[in-house]
Formats: structure tokens, sequence, C-alpha cells
């Protein structure tokens, strides 16, 4: 297998139709298949999982990012070696399939059962003991107050999902009808906020979490 | 307090200090996940390489603490590409 390439090379032979091409892409779909492989393995919720099926996994998502890495070869600037930048590509791609369906199996269990958004999901009866520092409990009204007349409910909803939860972003991004970019957004102005109104009653975050110790 | 009362209050805790955590690395200008993806592979590359990636791409960084995901992607992705020093 000529894995040698330099990234003039691969971007060259991934760029030639004919023998050169289909060489280059054999070779690329084997350096992924074999690396996506021995990541699977390594990963413990996947220990249960037999080394065909693995096998399997690891073809399918490499096939997957060959296909991806063809269509965004004009996106690579050379900044990296070309297996680098295309093993990014194959992670992303891997990782984003596996918490798809970790997410589907978790969240039919969860229909089952009461999964419904609490806006105030963090009641301060059940976080801070009786005895808890008077500097929580004022935190702690302070994130309610935001979380309940601040934010949007799209914005409570969607930092909800991610820290509760443990939502994808990918998923909870098709589900709100946004980009990642966005969604990412939203949560960033959503943490903003609530961060600027701790410190507008001088609470700094790291002062409430080393009240904890 | 019965046992089911006590995980139900030590996981509010771990999420109340899981929100205080994120807060307190929340910065007014943070990289996307798409803009940490797209310096990713220079990243990982520089680590590789024993360089301090912190300093040369210090908001790469920021955004590796603050994202659980991208940080799971890193972390792959420093797997696999060690793979070939092996």
């Amino acid at each position: 297998m000529s894995i040698s390439r330099n990234n003039d090379a691969w971007i060259e032979d991934l760029q030639t139709p004919g023998p050169r091409k289909d060489a280059a892409i054999t070779d690329l779909l084997a350096w992924l298949q074999k690396r996506l492989f021995f990541y699977l393995r390594d990963r413990s919720d996947l220990r249960s999982r037999h080394d065909g099926e693995l096998q399997d996994m690891s073809a399918d998502f490499a096939q997957e990012s060959v296909l991806i890495i063809l269509q965004k070869m004009d996106q690579f600037q050379g900044r990296s070696k070309f297996t680098t930048w295309a093993a990014k590509i194959a992670v992303h791609q891997a990782l984003g399939e596996l918490r798809r369906a970790r997410w589907r199996d978790i969240s039919l269990q969860a229909a089952t059962q009461d999964g419904a958004f609490e806006p105030d999901f963090l009641r301060r009866k059940d976080v801070i003991s009786p005895e808890g520092s008077a500097i929580q409990k004022e935190a702690m009204d302070v994130v309610m107050d935001v979380m309940q007349n601040e934010l949007s409910e799209r914005q409570s909803r969607a930092l909800y999902a991610r820290l509760v939860l443990g939502e994808p972003s990918s998923v909870l991004a098709e589900e709100l009808g946004v980009s990642h970019n966005t969604l990412y957004k939203l949560i960033h102005d959503a943490r903003k906020r609530l961060k600027a109104r701790l410190l507008e009653r001088g609470l700094s975050p790291e002062e409430i979490l080393s009240s904890f110790k | 307090m019965n046992a089911s009362q006590k995980g139900r209050s030590s996981d509010l805790q771990n999420l109340w200090q899981k929100l205080l955590r994120t807060l307190s690395l929340t910065h007014e200008r943070e990289l996307t996940c798409d803009e940490a993806q797209d310096l990713m592979d220079s990243y990982v590359e520089l680590e590789l390489a024993g360089e301090n990636p912190q300093t040369i791409l210090p908001k790469v960084s920021q955004h590796l603490r603050i994202c659980p995901e991208c940080k799971e992607e890193h972390d792959a992705l420093i797997k696999i590409l060690k793979m070939d020093e092996d």
C-alpha cells in the first residue's frame, strides 16, 4: 500500500480519473478502515461487539468518509498532512454516527419515562442541602431566574437538551431546524447571559464551585 | 432521605456543578464547532510533534474544554494517529 504519498501526490492521484485515482481511493479506504477498527475496538461502549461487527462498522464509516473527503478535496489547504485531514473527517463522521445511534437508544428508553422538559430542572431543594452555603443558594436563584425569565424557550430547551440529556448537537440542530453553528451560538449566548447575571451579583462561577469543597 | 432520593440529589448536584464549570469556561468570544474542527488537524499535529498547541492555538484549546463532542473527536484523532507511531 502506497500510504507514503506526500500531500501533492494524494491530491493529484485522487483528482486524476482512472487507475491512479482508484489506487489512491483503495489505499485511503484501507488506511482509514484499519485505524477506525482499532479505535472502535478500544471503545468501552463497544466492548460487547464482535470483531466481525466492528470490521463491518469500520468499513461502512471508512466508505462514507472517503465519499465526503472526495467532495471536500477543494477545502484541503495543506496545513496538515493529507492523512491527518482525512482522519479528522473520518472521526467526525464515525463519532457522529455513533452518537446518533446511541441517542436513538436513549430516546427510545426515555419515551417510556418522564423525559419532559423541566425549566426548573435544578430545583434548589434537591441540589442544595440544608447546610449548603448561602453563595450556592443565591447563585441557584439567579440561574433559575435567568433560565425562566430571560432566556428564550428555545435557548432553555437547547441548554437543557445538551447539558441534562446529552443530546447530540447534530440531532438537536435538526430538531430545532437550525445549523450546527446557529445552535452553538444559541447556547453560547445563553451561557454568556447566565455568567453575566451571576457576575453582576458578585458571584463568579469559580467561587461558587470552590464553595462545594 | 432514601437511596433513590440520595441518588437523584447527587445527580442534580453533579449537574449543577457541571453547569457552573461550563459557565466558568464561557468566554465572550469562542470558536464554534465548525471553526474548531477546521483547525483540529493542525492542532493535533502540533500536539503529536511535542509542541504546545494551547499556546499556538489557544481558542481551539478553550473550545475543547467546553465542547465534549469536539473533545471526544480530538481524543479519537490523537489515538488514531498515534497508531502510526506505535
